[in-house]
């Protein structure tokens, strides 16, 4: 099987994020530039007290109807949310889809977590008969696929991918997989995460890596920046639909890109930093490159991890600087988004794909010629057009997961 | 009574997204589309509105609304 003889495509998209609800939400405020933090009342107190939130749902916004959202866990929400969107926006009918043949793939950091906190401190608070027994459900990192695929009645392969913060990419790669063993002809693929709580933003703020600009929080998540200080703590969901090339065309779908090459390999360094050397990342970058047919010289715009980390940022520059020294156009939705975890591969995967069908880069959020600390051809305060024939999505998560997805335009 | 009848109301149309008018004293649980999972979360809800322990066969598929009511009521009264 090689990937040449067989491309997928994405020709559906759908995102909930800090900067909106649905997929035309996100996209203008990624293009705006302006970064979505703020001070999070529930972080009152903590060292970092600031998040990028989703916003309150306004009317007709943001509903899961039929009496089920409270059983789901806000990661499986936001999922089953994007999941709704991204099936309309491609055009199927779960109502007479062929069930059987559609497969649901959506990864997750750190998935029930918030709910596993609520329900201890109600357990010390109040004693093990007033605990949820709904926290099961709501916990599981299985349970954003498992909403999903139960609200859409995908009766295929489905399962949770998990790689931190490559989560999301993942889910992509193993999608595009099941598609071309023949395994299902549609899948659903992409990431979901609700990681904002107390003690979840504590833990990452003593693992040093949160930025602690708290009287600046919309100048906080600055990626590639020389003075940047570390992610803000986000949340979201977005799902792709997946389909084979040829099968998406036979019912007249384009689509927004190919997805042409999955690499994916693994540090073997440590469990949280990412290895200094970049090879394995690196690897991945060309084993996904290579996959596609392409050489680096074919890269026209890189949708970067980019997380506003002092390492990850450092790591990943010298990356594209020595893989790709011709000067592809970088950007960051970080900067605006703040890092979302397992969802942030899945949203970014989403935007490159976009990307590639507007013809435009967005900025990157609190970055300036000035401020950038890399030899990098970072967009920084406006939109740039640029006609992408081959942009490439970078992940790298804890525990050493590195994820490169290759989009070529349809 | 009242504050009772209430609480169930409001959790059924709130929470569970029952539609008002199909909420009549001899509907069933089942008939109101609530399955295990809905009726574990209401047993645990009806505790913490109204501090009263509803047993699993007080509150199963064929318990009608009247019967939980009056399940409810008394407990409540007793309390």
């Amino acid at each position: 099987m090689t990937v040449g003889g067989g491309a997928v495509t994405i020709t559906g998209l759908g995102m909930i994020t800090p900067a909106g609800y649905g997929r035309e939400a996100t996209w203008h405020g990624v293009l705006g530039g302006v970064s979505t933090a703020a001070t999070d009342q529930i972080l009152k107190g903590l060292p970092v007290d600031f998040s990028c939130r989703v916003p309150p749902a306004a009317a007709g916004q943001g509903r899961i109807g039929g009496g089920k959202a409270w059983r789901m866990g806000r990661f499986a929400q936001l999922a089953v949310l994007a999941a709704r969107e991204a099936v309309a926006d491609a055009g199927l009918d779960p109502a007479s889809w062929e069930g059987p043949r559609v497969g649901v793939v959506i990864g997750s950091s750190l998935a029930g977590a918030a709910h596993l906190e609520d329900q201890t401190t109600r357990f010390l608070q109040m004693g093990p008969d007033l605990v949820s027994p709904l926290l099961i459900p709501m916990l599981g990192s299985n349970m954003a696929a498992g909403e999903v695929l139960l609200d859409l009645g995908a009766r295929g392969p489905s399962l949770a991918t998990e790689s931190a913060c490559a989560s999301g990419a993942s889910a992509v790669g193993v999608a595009r997989d099941l598609l071309l063993s023949g395994a299902c002809d549609i899948v659903l693929a992409g990431g979901t995460d609700a990681p904002i709580t107390p003690v979840i933003t504590s833990a990452f703020q003593r693992l040093g890596t949160l930025s602690s600009r708290v009287e600046d929080p919309s100048g906080a998540s600055q990626p590639f920046a020389r003075d940047r200080d570390g992610f803000v703590m986000s949340e979201g969901a977005a799902v792709l639909v997946l389909e084979r090339a040829d099968d998406a065309l036979a019912r007249g779908r384009k689509g927004y890109a190919r997805l042409t090459g999955v690499g994916m390999t693994s540090d073997a360094h440590h469990p949280t930093s990412p290895a200094p050397d970049g090879a394995a990342a690196e690897a991945a970058l060309r084993t996904a490159l290579a996959q596609a047919g392409l050489t680096p010289a074919d890269v026209d715009h890189v949708n970067a991890h980019g997380t506003s980390t002092p390492l990850n940022d450092q790591i990943e520059a010298g990356l594209i600087a020595r893989v790709l020294p011709h000067g592809p156009s970088v950007t960051s939705a970080k900067g605006v988004l703040g890092h979302s975890l397992g969802a942030a591969p899945a949203i970014e995967a989403a935007l490159t794909a976009l990307s590639i069908e507007q013809g435009t880069v967005p900025p990157v959020a609190n970055l300036t010629p000035e401020t950038l600390g890399f030899p990098l051809q970072c967009v920084t305060a406006a939109p740039k057009r640029q006609s992408i024939r081959v942009a490439v999505s970078h992940s790298f998560g804890f525990g050493g997961h590195n994820v490169v997805l290759v989009l070529q335009a349809p | 009574v009242s504050s009772v009848n209430e609480a169930l109301l409001s959790l059924l149309i709130g929470q569970f997204e029952v539609p008002e008018s199909e909420i009549t004293p001899d509907t069933t649980l089942a008939d109101l589309g609530l399955d295990s999972l809905a009726l574990a979360g209401l047993a645990l809800e009806l505790r913490e509105e109204l501090g009263v322990l509803v047993e699993q066969e007080e509150a199963n598929k064929d318990t009608t609304v009247r019967e939980l009511l009056e399940t409810l009521t008394a407990k409540t009264a007793a309390a």
